[in-house]
């Protein structure tokens, strides 16, 4: 049994690396094909092994998924506010560093998270009892503050714009019916495109990009970044709709004035710490928050306690091991992408885009990346925070709660 | 932070996630059970029998198969359509599931039905 687990869980990294590395290809895409195929796959292996292979897909895909994000402004819906902070360090030459940051992140919150999985299995029953009504309000609260700091009544207006017209075009996305990966066009357009087109007018170069051996963060702010980020992606876990997105959001208001490097930290840790900790919603309330999980629940119906310690082992296992391959795979990206001009690069991955966003959404898809590109640049132009854009998923998260 | 500490945590990591995966999959097998040998006890067990089918009831959503072995226990097997999967009277079954008890009988609520005969 121990070997057919080993080999689950080295198939999980080696699927988690293909889905983190290429952009548009999610983890729920993989997942939807194990469970179709699940009845052909269970005459080879058993039941927690197919778990065993998604659950470690999903934690090598968090540790992952920042590569693209930050090198080639393609992120999906768990790194997009990660993409301006990444990107940022990779025109100061300190690309590996944006990596190794969202790798401390992803790390250090998921040895926090595992070692409160035994709090979180007593309070999450009650947790989601007591706050489940409120969350539509604390997550409406958490906006009216993010627009209520900008500096400026004309700042707060345009803050205000951008988060309803990104609030307003998730809600057509996420409601259009035979629409294929609808996140993929919006958050590519809002997040990835749009930078891509600033950085292309302001004729931006890659500079030489440097391996620096350690990393200077103030202890407290990286304790601030690492707590904010594993209490966010826990508590966002355990309630329906709601991802590391909103995580992202919550944690920075929550966490204060971050820097780029902590807030770096902050995104790898929520990601990481949302995937593992929606485990607990399966054991104890038999939800599924995420497409990974669902795909287990699907399979395997529940889970009693061993299979939870299986998982939480496999977790910790290829979280270990995706350390090592984000880094190196960090060090490949930045030699090849110093080699490249990067107007080119900017061209080449927009196209890259438009044909894996016709490729999975048709036309339709090329309309929504075109208006969410529209709106992406919208908070360069007048100055205000890019997270308003996360309105797209926002909005209709509150309004599912509160109608 | 160095790069040499975040790199020796994560190998920390692995390796105990290594030993943890080698200790905990002893117990995550699942034996095989005779149908006769469950009971109350058993409620809430991930089980595994195999049986000859003598009865099937097919609704839309559910099918619920009798199993002889030769005692008999009823096993309610909800349809998913990604895992349909057609079982006839006189096929021999493997059933992996949840015991259950209704109306004050066992049965076992199917996660994995397989025709092995």
């Amino acid at each position: 049994m121990f070997f057919e687990i080993l080999i689950a869980v080295l198939l999980g990294i080696l699927a988690g690396i293909f889905t983190g590395l290429i952009p548009g290809v999610h983890i729920n895409l993989v997942s939807l094909l194990i469970v179709s195929i699940s009845a052909y796959l269970l005459n080879i292996f058993s039941l927690p092994s197919l778990g065993v292979f998604i659950i470690s897909m999903a934690i090598t895909h968090t540790f992952l998924d920042v590569l693209p994000a930050i090198f080639l402004g393609a992120p999906d819906a768990d790194t997009a506010l990660g993409v301006l902070p990444g990107h940022k360090l990779l025109l100061k030459g300190m690309g590996y560093e944006a990596v190794k940051l969202t790798v401390i992140g992803s790390l250090f919150s998921l040895i926090i998270a595992l070692f409160l999985f035994p709090l979180f299995i007593i309070i999450v029953p009650n947790v989601y009892e007591t706050l489940q009504p409120f969350i539509g309000l604390i997550l409406a609260g958490v906006v009216f503050y993010m627009i209520f700091v900008e500096k400026g009544i004309d700042k707060k207006f345009w803050a205000l714009a951008v988060f309803l017209m990104a609030g307003i075009l998730g809600i057509i996305d996420l409601t259009m019916p035979n629409l294929k990966q609808p996140l993929f066009p919006m958050l590519s357009g809002l997040f990835g495109v749009s930078m891509l087109v600033v950085s292309l007018s302001n004729k931006t170069e890659i500079p030489k990009q440097r391996i620096t051996d350690s990393i200077k963060i103030p202890k407290f702010e990286n304790i601030r970044a690492l707590v904010a980020g594993t209490f966010s992606g826990s508590i966002v876990s355990f309630f329906p709709g709601m991802g590391p997105a909103q995580a992202a959001i919550l944690a920075s208001q929550l966490a204060g004035r971050l820097g780029t490097y902590t807030f770096l930290i902050l995104i790898g840790g929520i990601n990481t710490v949302n995937m593992a900790v929606s485990l607990v919603s399966l054991y104890t309330i038999n939800k599924a928050r995420n497409g990974a999980v669902l795909a287990i629940r699907e399979i395997m119906t529940a889970i009693d306690l061993n299979t939870l310690i299986l998982f939480l082992a496999a977790i910790l296992f290829a979280g270990g091991i995706a350390v090592f391959l984000a880094l190196f795979l960090a060090k490949i990206f930045i030699k090849f992408i110093v080699k490249v001009n990067y107007s080119m690069m900017c061209i080449s991955v927009i196209l890259l885009i438009v044909v894996m966003v016709f490729y999975f959404s048709s036309w339709i898809g090329l309309l929504i990346l075109t208006v969410a590109t529209a709106i992406g640049i919208i908070p360069n132009v007048v100055n205000v925070k890019r997270s308003h854009s996360m309105g797209c998923l926002m909005l209709p998260v509150i309004l599912f709660f509160l109608l | 932070m160095k790069e040499k500490t975040l790199l020796k945590t994560a190998l920390i990591c692995s390796v105990l996630g290594l030993l943890v995966l080698y200790l905990i999959s002893d117990y995550i097998a699942i034996d095989e059970k005779s149908v006769g040998k469950i009971t109350l006890d058993n409620k809430d067990e991930i089980v595994k029998v195999k049986g000859i089918v003598d009865k099937v009831i097919d609704t839309e959503k559910v099918a619920i198969i009798n199993i002889i072995q030769p005692q008999e226990m009823t096993v309610v097997l909800f349809k998913n359509e990604n895992r349909t999967i057609k079982i006839n009277e006189g096929n021999e079954v493997e059933i992996i599931g949840k015991v259950d008890e209704y109306e004050g009988r066992m049965e076992i609520i199917a996660n994995r039905a397989r025709i092995i005969g």
